[in-house]
Parts: structure tokens; C-alpha cells; sequence
């Protein structure tokens, strides 16, 4: 967990030296009148330091194994979900709604471990004819239709 | 009669076809979500935000609010029954809740807590109801410097009271803080940190972050950890009743769970874990029989369970009133307000005072509805937990993605939910606050304006915002605030040394 709390820490340290550097673009104005990079000048001070400090006192502390209690198998699901969640997008805009919906339930099933294909492809193709039809019809949402633009 | 007259005004309009339906849906689905384990009651309501698109203001915030407070009704089922909390709030029910379960009084304990959530609920929405226009009124005489100590209050608070660390939960506030300065300045009009972008001109959206944080990260949770319940405790509805004695029992840690509550709710923070817990401890504290707590003492299940729906409602009191949500819940609220336009604050008590009260009598209704809709169905409901995850979450994540889009209808908040669903799981796993970082995404606006507006009106002079008497006053208590966490931090460290 040390490991990935100080890289949590590190980003967060040299996000914060970038924000500061871009508040210190902006017009910072003074106390009598301060500037749109006022606020944002401040919060990138403050975050910078507390960052730092923790990032420092993690040296201190004692390290507590993440994922400890975990399979192989568990570690390479959450992967897989990672990795469904980040597809998803470029998915989205051009195969459309409808097969999106379909490859993300479908996937997300078979990555938890769900047995046979019948049963996953029916739900992920009844679940997702739902919520396309919920939001697409229903709510009125403009939905990408992608490759499955001709049954508009 | 003025608060009477607008009350049965509030009645009439909650009790519309449209109004009533948008109430069940929120109370029963926010008692499904509390029952189950993975989905908190946050992560359900941003779920259900773009599903109130198409209904008016009134019936989307009735929803909204039932999803809210139906999960603190439904998260006490699974804790008596199978001793897995359904959300945060309910692990102190376990304690004894599931206690009593094994000795086959589990119909007493779902009883007795259904009671105490309708009491605590119901007094809750009275306390509301005297306190949220008074504040209102005053609050329409507050300036910048008033708002900006309250923001201030309620960095600090929120920051001592939730997670594990104060410096750990402060700098995510100053980060949620920095993502709300993305986007067009609100004074100047200028537009900041967007590089050029047209989506981070138009700032970033507070719905797909708080589906992503409290949505996304709970599903990536569960992928890890899928949830396995035990055996089901079955109860029968004839055994849906409390001996006499324990009635008896649970009647004064029904009141003082009640009134403990809703106070924690007005203070920003974990509010209705914080008063579970303080009940309990108050409880286990006055009893008479305190070495019983653990083991299934009644009054470890009543003064808790009444608590938590005493803080949901005590947690509407600033938002309603100040415009200021001190809760991740309350802020997906807010969202539900702002989409439909109406922005909630001192001026929205007087100036959609037919809102205002049709919250507060569709809050009744809501109480009663879950009254009469968790204790003959606790059977049907504590059986959803065995919907296995694997079924569950996809379909969950699917339902999310495409709300995340629906938003505005473009990709890019999608690329926001996903990106802070993975902020969020990391936050989960190294112990920061991500309720902290929300706060202070929906604050920071507040805190700006209030900072820069107040110096500009006071010539630069900050000792002027201690000569206001509200402001001054919050500002002496966030300065003993500091005093008191630096006090304490010094503390520790002689005491490790």
C-alpha cells in the first residue's frame, strides 16, 4: 500500500507544482483586488506542502501489504474491469449504444467468472436493448447509434 | 398557521400521481440500495440523476431525497439478518442487531429499527421544517465574508472528522477545491486552466465525479472483492413484534437517537455514521445494563438506526436553507436542483416556498411509505443480497456509463466518470476521504467568491471579517478549530516520542 500511496503522493505533488505554475500564469491580483489566480495560486501553495508532507511521512510509517488477501485471480479481475471501463468510450462513439452496452455486461460477466455463454450474451443483449430503449426512447437521450444506425 | 397552511399546500401537491410515483421510486429503490452491499446510496442517486431529466423539479428531488433516506431504512435489514452492513451507516446495527438475530428475536430487532427510522425521520422533518426557514431569512442578510467563514467551518470540520488523518482529509478538500477552479472564473469571466480545451472551458461536472467516486470505484471494489453473504436468517411476519419489554426498551433510545441525529446531520462530515455512533456510545453509556451491548441489547440496534434518519434529515437544514451541501449526498441533490434550474439557498424558502414545502410533505409521505413498505417485504428485500455480484455490477456499470454520457451527451464526462472511478478505487485503497474531495469540489465556488468578493468589499483588509458579528463568530470557532487539531497533532507526537 506504501508503494501506491507514495505514487498517489508523487502525482499529486507534481499536479499541484503544474497547477501553481499555471495559477501563476493568470492575473493574481492583490488583497485589495484579487486576481482570477488568487484563489487557485493559494490552493496551489497549500496542496504542494500537504502533499509533501505526507509524502515525507510515509518513509515513517509501516508498510501494510495491499491486495494481500487477494488471488492472482482477483487481481487480474479488477484488471479486466480497468481495462472494460477505459475501452468503453472508443467503443461507444463508433460501434454505437446498443453494442457497447452489450461488450461491456458481456465482458464484465464473463471477467466475474460466469459460467457457459448462453446465459451471459442473453442478459448483456436483453440488458442492453433495456437501457438503450430507457434512455434512447424513454428519457430522450440522442445515444450514439453507431453501426446500428439504420434501425433509427 | 402559516407553516400548517403551507404544509397542507405541500400535501396536496405531494400527493399528485406523478409526485406520489416519483416518492415510491425513491424510497424503494434507496431501500434496495441500502440493502445491498456495494452500492451506497450516493452512487445510487447519481445513478438515478438522469432518469429525473424528464420530470419536473418537485418530482426529481422527491426521488432523489427518498433514494436518500430509504437507504438508511434499508441498510439495517441486512445487518440484523446477515450481519453485513448494506451502506456505512448500518455497521454499528450489526453490533447487535444480528446479535439478536441468532437468538431468533431478528423480528424484534427489524421492527424496532423500522420504528425508531420512521420516529427519528419523522421528528427529523419536523426540526426541518421550524429551522430551515428561519436560517433562510437570516442567511439572505449574509455577505461574501459570511460565506466564506462557513465554507471555511466547514473545510475544517469536515476535515477532523473524516478518515483516519486531518492533513490526509484537508488536502483532498484543496483538491476538490482546484478541480471547481477549472472553467470559467464566475467573477471575471475568465477562462482557467483549460489549455485550450472547450470541455474544460465549460469546467467540469460535479455528476460524472460523484458516479465515478462513490459509482465506478464501488464496482471496481466489489470486481476485487465480491461480496458472498452468509445463510439468510428467515423471519416470519407474524414474529414482526417486540415483547413488551422490548418495547419497552427502545422507546427513550428512539427519542434520544432522534434528537442526538439531527443535529449531527447540520455539521459537515460522515454525518450518519457519526451519529450511529454516538448513539450507540450514549446508549451503551446511560444503560442500565450496558455489559448486555454486543451481545443484542435492543437498545444497540433502536438509538442507532434512529440516529442515522435523524442526521438525513438534519443534513437538508444547509442545503436548503444556505445552499451549501456539507454531504456528498446533499451535493448530488444540489445537482438534481441545479439541473432543473432552481438553485437552493436563502432565497429558495421564500422564492419556491410551493418546492420547499412540497419536499418537506413528500418527506412525510416518504417515511410512511417505507414504514408500511419494510416490514412486511424485509424477507423479499434481505433476498436481493443474493444477487451475485457478478450479475449485479455489469449491469450496474453499463447503467452508469450511459448516465455519465447523458449528462450533456458527450464523451468527454464519460472520460471524467472513468478517470475519477479510478481516483475514487485508489482513495478506497490508501484511506483518503473521497467524500472530502466532493465537499470541496462544491464548496471551492463558495470559498472563492466569498474570499474575493469579501476582500474586495473590505479594501483588503481580512481582521474586517472578524468585526461582523456572524462572520466574526465562525471565524473565532474555525481559529479554535485549528487550535484544537494542531493541539491534538502535538499531542500524538509527544505520545509516540
Amino acid at each position: 500500500m506504501r508503494r501506491l500511496k507514495r505514487a498517489f503522493l508523487l502525482v499529486l505533488s507534481l499536479g499541484s507544482l503544474f497547477y501553481l505554475y499555471a495559477a501563476f500564469q493568470m492575473d493574481v491580483g492583490n488583497i485589495t483586488e484579487p486576481g482570477t489566480g488568487f484563489i487557485p495560486a493559494i490552493l496551489g501553495v497549500v496542496s504542494l506542502f500537504a502533499s509533501l508532507f505526507l509524502l515525507i511521512n510515509t518513509y515513517k510509517e509501516a508498510d501494510e501489504k495491499l491486495f494481500e488477501n487477494n488471488s492472482r485471480q482477483d487481481k487480474l479481475r479488477l484488471l479486466g474491469y480497468i481495462i472494460v471501463a477505459i475501452l468503453f468510450v472508443p467503443i461507444f462513439e463508433f460501434l454505437g449504444t446498443i453494442v457497447a452496452i452489450f461488450l461491456v455486461i458481456l465482458s464484465l460477466n464473463k471477467i466475474s467468472g460466469a459460467k457457459g455463454w448462453l446465459s451471459p450474451v442473453m442478459l448483456a443483449l436483453v440488458s442492453a436493448l433495456i437501457v438503450f430503449f430507457v434512455f434512447y426512447k424513454g428519457l430522450e437521450v440522442p445515444l450514439p447509434q453507431g453501426i446500428l444506425e439504420f434501425m433509427d | 398557521m402559516d407553516v400548517i397552511n403551507n404544509l397542507m399546500q405541500g400535501f396536496i401537491a405531494a400527493s399528485s400521481y406523478n409526485n406520489l410515483f416519483a416518492c415510491f421510486a425513491g424510497v424503494l429503490v434507496g431501500t434496495i440500495v441500502g440493502v445491498l452491499p456495494g452500492i451506497g446510496p450516493v452512487g445510487a442517486m447519481a445513478l438515478l440523476l438522469p432518469f429525473s431529466f424528464g420530470m419536473d423539479a418537485g418530482a426529481s428531488i422527491i426521488m432523489l431525497a427518498g433514494i436518500y433516506y430509504g437507504a438508511m431504512y434499508g441498510g439495517s435489514t441486512t445487518s440484523i439478518l446477515l450481519n453485513v452492513p448494506g451502506e456505512a451507516a448500518s455497521v454499528v446495527t450489526c453490533l447487535d442487531g444480528y446479535e439478536m438475530a441468532k437468538k431468533g428475536r431478528a423480528g424484534a430487532a427489524l421492527f424496532v429499527a423500522a420504528i425508531g427510522s420512521f420516529i427519528a425521520g419523522t421528528v427529523g422533518i419536523v426540526f426541518m421544517m421550524v429551522f430551515a426557514p428561519p436560517l433562510g431569512e437570516a442567511a439572505l442578510a449574509f455577505g461574501p465574508p459570511e460565506y466564506f467563514a462557513i465554507s471555511l467551518i466547514g473545510m475544517l470540520l469536515l476535515s477532523n472528522l473524516s478518515g483516519d488523518s486531518f492533513i490526509k482529509s484537508f488536502l483532498m478538500f484543496v483538491i476538490g477545491m482546484m478541480i471547481s477552479t477549472i472553467g470559467i472564473d464566475a467573477l471575471d469571466g475568465y477562462s482557467r486552466l483549460s489549455f485550450g480545451s472547450i470541455e474544460l472551458t465549460r469546467g467540469i461536472e460535479l455528476v460524472p465525479c460523484i458516479m465515478g467516486l462513490f459509482g465506478l470505484a464501488e464496482v471496481f471494489a466489489v470486481a476485487l472483492e465480491p461480496y458472498d453473504v452468509g445463510e439468510l436468517i428467515k423471519v416470519k411476519f407474524k414474529d414482526l413484534y417486540p415483547n413488551r419489554e422490548e418495547l419497552k426498551r427502545s422507546v427513550w433510545p428512539i427519542i434520544r437517537g432522534s434528537l442526538v441525529g439531527f443535529p449531527i446531520g447540520l455539521i459537515p462530515g460522515p454525518a450518519a455514521i457519526l451519529s450511529s455512533l454516538v448513539s450507540y456510545r450514549l446508549e451503551k453509556g446511560v444503560s442500565k445494563h450496558p455489559e448486555e451491548f454486543g451481545h443484542g441489547a435492543i437498545e444497540g440496534v433502536a438509538g442507532p438506526e434512529s440516529a442515522n434518519n435523524g442526521a438525513a434529515s438534519g443534513a437538508m437544514v444547509p442545503l436548503l436553507a444556505l445552499g451549501i451541501p456539507f454531504a456528498p449526498a446533499t451535493a448530488v441533490l444540489m445537482g438534481g436542483f441545479m439541473i432543473h434550474g432552481v438553485a437552493p439557498g436563502p432565497t429558495f424558502i421564500t422564492g419556491h416556498a410551493d418546492l420547499f414545502w412540497l419536499i418537506i410533505a413528500s418527506m412525510y409521505i416518504g417515511n410512511f411509505m417505507l414504514l408500511v413498505l419494510n416490514l412486511p417485504l424485509v424477507g423479499v428485500f434481505a433476498s436481493l443480497t443474493k444477487v451475485p455480484a457478478k450479475t449485479l455490477m455489469p449491469l450496474v456499470a453499463a447503467i452508469m456509463f450511459i448516465g455519465a454520457y447523458s449528462i450533456n451527451n458527450n464523451f468527454f464526462d464519460i472520460y471524467v466518470f472513468v478517470l475519477f472511478g479510478l481516483i475514487g478505487y485508489i482513495l478506497k485503497c490508501i484511506n483518503f476521504s473521497a467524500a472530502s474531495l466532493i465537499v470541496g469540489f462544491v464548496l471551492g465556488p463558495v470559498f472563492e467568491k466569498g474570499l474575493r468578493q469579501g476582500l474586495i468589499m473590505t479594501d483588503g483588509n481580512f481582521f474586517a471579517f472578524f468585526q461582523r458579528p456572524i462572520s466574526g463568530t465562525l471565524l473565532a470557532i474555525a481559529v479554535l478549530i485549528v487550535a484544537w487539531t494542531v493541539y491534538g497533532q502535538i499531542k500524538k507526537s509527544y505520545r509516540h516520542a
